[in-house]
């Protein structure tokens, strides 16, 4: 089990009040559904209805890699690591 | 190089850089993407600190809707075209530098040509089909592109230098739809303003860029944070760049 921080941005951060917070995971699928657990109203900004696919605009960055370049949603954690969501921002 | 009402004119940054750093920005050739939320304070502040020519491009007419933060653009110039009405401002802003006006919006088709001649790139556009087009041609004619991106009290910046930093595309995979986003003014001017800045720092040296870094901003907190992005190796845009 890794001890992981998790950063959270724009829409995501406000609807749950937290900016960042810390969870006991082994790949990222554990650590969203900790998180979403913990805090039910994000489901829907993290994963689509259907429950395990994320959100197609979903960003998702462990230590700042796009874990679309890493095994998605099945990436593994290591002690230490920190992940990012990034819901899109995307006006000008 | 500088006339005597150039050098009152830019001698606080004089102060900062020396002529030869203003020297610099006299010559380069600046592309402001899009002329919106963004590419208002950008184009304001490249044109004061007195970059030698600015190309604004964009296809849009002023609407009433832009007036909470495209501070270019006044009551009166509702309807006009958006690079009109903004390099009349800009213009009397500053009368010393070169403003090449372009209507269109930019695509694969028209993006070499667009892109000829600049030494930086600026993404001020609204949606990210265009930002991917304004990646492509940054990572293919090796010039920097400035990228910043704002919704309600949010915003993002990185700077990408092609081989150096990951590109948007390693970044962004998906491409959002383009939607009727919340934006406060403030918002937009903040992070245009780092974008610019980027811009007078790439072009002076002097200071740090944000080159593999993304710099993300909470209006309601009002918080900074900075997060260290990699660039994929395997990318389809700029992965050979980055090859061992």
């Amino acid at each position: 089990m890794a001890h992981i921080k998790l950063k959270l941005f724009a829409n995501i951060r406000e609807l749950v009040g937290q900016s960042k917070l810390e969870y006991e995971a082994k790949n990222l699928i554990e650590l969203l559904h900790k998180f979403i657990d913990e805090y039910p109203d994000a489901n829907s900004i993290v994963f689509e209805d259907s429950g395990n696919d994320l959100q197609g605009y979903i960003n998702i960055f462990i230590n700042g890699t796009n874990i679309m370049h890493l095994d998605g949603i099945n990436s593994s954690l290591s002690d230490g690591d920190e992940v990012a969501i990034l819901p899109p921002v995307s006006g000008g | 190089m500088f006339n005597s009402t150039e050098l009152e004119r830019y001698n606080r940054q004089i102060m900062l850089f020396g002529e030869e750093g203003q020297s610099k920005l006299k010559q380069a050739t600046v592309l402001v993407a899009g002329l919106g939320g963004l590419g208002s304070p950008i184009a304001i502040y490249l044109a004061a600190a007195g970059i030698g020519k600015l190309k604004i491009v964009d296809f849009d007419n002023v609407d009433i809707t832009n007036l909470n933060r495209q501070v270019l653009h006044y009551e009166k110039d509702i309807t006009r075209m958006k690079v009109v009405s903004g390099q009349e401002k800009l213009q009397q802003l500053n009368p010393n530098i070169e403003i090449e006006r372009v209507v269109t919006r930019i695509d694969e088709n028209n993006i070499k040509s667009i892109t000829e001649g600049i030494d930086v790139i600026v993404d001020a556009m609204d949606n990210y089909d265009t930002r991917f087009v304004l990646n492509s041609a940054t990572v293919s004619k090796r010039i920097p592109l400035i990228h910043g991106a704002v919704s309600g009290l949010d915003g993002q910046v990185t700077t990408i230098i092609p081989g150096k930093s990951p590109c948007l595309k390693c970044l962004f995979t998906s491409t959002p739809p383009k939607e009727v986003f919340p934006i406060l003014g403030t918002t937009a001017g903040i992070i245009g303003t780092i974008q610019a800045n980027e811009v007078i720092k790439y072009i002076t040296g002097k200071g740090e860029l944000l080159v593999g870094q993304l710099l993300l901003w909470d209006g309601s907190s009002n918080g900074f944070e900075k997060i260290s992005i990699m660039p994929n190796t395997n990318c389809d845009v700029c992965g050979h760049l980055h090859e061992e």
